[in-house]
């Protein structure tokens, strides 16, 4: 407990979190970190690999890791788990034909061991289409209730407008930080 | 150990105790100020309830926050101690809340009126958090006959040898003009989707064959499964396409189109001239000046060497006559314009 208590002081100071943006093919993960870092998104390609931003926000850095979601390239999210203080799930609210494949591939992610302590955001992202759901109607499609074993939240965004996506980021760097930060 | 750490801690800071003692006192006055106002709360008119609680619940998260801060000099007893009472204002107000406010009541504002909030809305409870967040306000949509459309998503859906024009699925006098579209299990089909009035705003294809997509600048991405033996003529942001056999694409785009899973896919530059596409390409925030439809990355494909999976399509060969209007939409006419168009080998 002492060694512990050492630790998150010593992880206080440098006030750091590592966040793992993750989600189907097509979601906006990309958009959404380029538009967090305020970045141009006109030409963003379809990512081959992943992208790293460090971010400042609200005292904290974030680490943001922001890997592909091609169903060929999926099996190596694993590769980035560790010491993942938050996971935000991006969600194509207009991609209906394929929410299904999206939450199975949610709830195997929450099974991993490696992630079980993280925060789960999702976003319900592509809200300026004219064919999204609405974030309630995701949280209901995903099943998201069912979701017990981390701390979750759901906020309809929109990265090409920029709407509520630093709400979203607000309520994952607040909740990681009582989680990590205080002893509970 | 824990008080070892302690111990070098305040041979740093000899006046830790003395900010731990003043923190305390001051927290404590915040935290009785927030218990006062959350026991008002059943005193006061149910319309103003919420907007309270809202507020209630800010002060709740910037006490937190000042808690967090403190940590540093804090001792451990008080850091537990406080966080308890943090814990317990937050279950007090959601108590409260839900007494005043039936959950059924609630009433989400419009997306459009919820402009980006730099505010914290951060909370440690899950429950409490989802009932801040925004929802987007259903939008009515006219129904249109014999397609079913939810939203402003048109969905075409199990057709074999008939013609689609964008004129007969969207009703044009309606007020807003962007419209998603998706299609799927469409057999022979020629879809015509040019329009200079509507904006499509995304396209979703999943199991089509043998079928014609002509499409004007779309606003974000286009998105595909398998497909077999189409032709698509598209403009986008963004063209992913999966599990596929035998297309031939002419392509706008301005990023790297990919292909995952797919074999024989002929790649051509985009060809639909009609009057008006500049416009076209404005109103779809689309830059006609970038296309990248050669710069294919294929998923399946990560070695140096070029991908088998995809070609170019000789100049010559170029589809540049395309069936906006037909005058004859029976099935042998459209058929005979397809067998026109694929020209794909078995």
């Amino acid at each position: 407990m002492g060694l512990l208590a050492i630790l998150r002081k010593l992880r206080q100071k440098e006030k750091e979190m590592r966040l793992l943006v993750l989600g189907l093919d097509n979601a906006g993960k990309t958009t959404i970190l380029k538009r967090l870092n305020g970045e141009p998104i006109d030409t963003i390609s379809p990512t081959l690999g992943f992208n790293i931003k460090t971010l400042e926000h609200n005292g904290y850095k974030l680490h943001i890791f922001d890997v592909g979601g091609q169903k060929s390239i999926r099996s190596y999210w694993r590769n980035y788990f560790e010491q993942t203080d938050g996971v935000i799930w991006v969600v194509d609210s207009a991609d209906r034909m394929r929410l299904d494949v999206c939450k199975k591939e949610l709830h195997s992610l929450l099974l991993e061991e490696r992630l079980s302590g993280a925060s789960l955001l999702v976003f319900a992202n592509k809200q300026d289409l004219s064919g999204a759901l609405a974030g309630q109607e995701i949280k209901q499609v995903l099943d998201l209730d069912s979701i017990l074993t981390h701390h979750w939240a759901i906020q309809a965004c929109s990265a090409y407008t920029g709407d509520n996506l630093l709400r979203g980021v607000d309520w994952i760097v607040g909740d990681i930080a009582s989680r990590i930060y205080l002893l509970d | 150990m824990s008080a070892a750490a302690d111990d070098i801690k305040e041979q740093k800071h000899p006046d830790t105790k003395e900010a731990a003692a003043k923190f305390w006192h001051s927290f404590q006055q915040e935290r009785e100020a927030i218990r006062q106002s959350i026991s008002d709360l059943s005193t006061q008119s149910r319309s103003v309830v919420s907007g309270l609680c809202d507020k209630i619940l800010e002060q709740i998260n910037n006490l937190e926050k000042k808690l967090i801060e403190a940590t540093i000099y804090l001792p451990t007893y008080d850091q537990r101690q406080l966080t308890l009472q943090v814990k317990s204002l937050n279950e007090e107000l959601s108590k409260q809340r839900s007494i005043l406010i039936p959950k059924s009541k609630f009433s989400f504002k419009s997306r459009k009126t919820a402009a980006i909030s730099t505010k914290p809305t951060s909370t440690t409870g899950t429950v409490s958090s989802q009932a801040q967040l925004p929802e987007k306000s259903s939008v009515n949509e006219s129904t249109l006959p014999a397609i079913s459309s939810n939203f402003k998503i048109i969905t075409l859906h199990d057709e074999q040898g008939k013609y689609f024009d964008i004129k007969s699925l969207v009703a044009l006098d309606a007020d807003n003009k962007i419209v998603d579209f998706q299609l799927s299990n469409l057999t022979d089909c020629i879809v015509n989707l040019v329009s200079a009035d509507i904006i499509i705003g995304a396209i979703h294809i999943k199991n089509l064959k043998n079928t014609l997509i002509m499409s004007g600048p779309v606003g974000s991405s286009i998105l595909s499964h398998g497909c077999e033996r189409c032709v698509f003529l598209v403009g986008c942001h963004q063209f992913r396409m999966h599990d596929s056999i035998k297309m031939k694409i002419y392509l706008h785009v301005t990023s790297h189109p990919i292909i995952e899973d797919c074999r024989e896919i002929q790649f051509a530059p985009y060809t639909l001239a009609v009057d008006g596409l500049e416009q076209m390409f404005e109103k779809a925030k689309l830059d006609q000046s970038i296309n990248q439809y050669d710069k294919v990355e294929d998923f399946k494909w990560l070695k140096q060497q070029a991908s088998p999976n995809w070609s170019l399509l000789q100049e010559q060969e170029w589809e540049k006559d395309w069936p906006l209007n037909i005058k004859d939409s029976s099935q042998e006419s459209i058929k005979c314009i397809l067998d026109n168009i694929v020209k794909l080998e078995d």
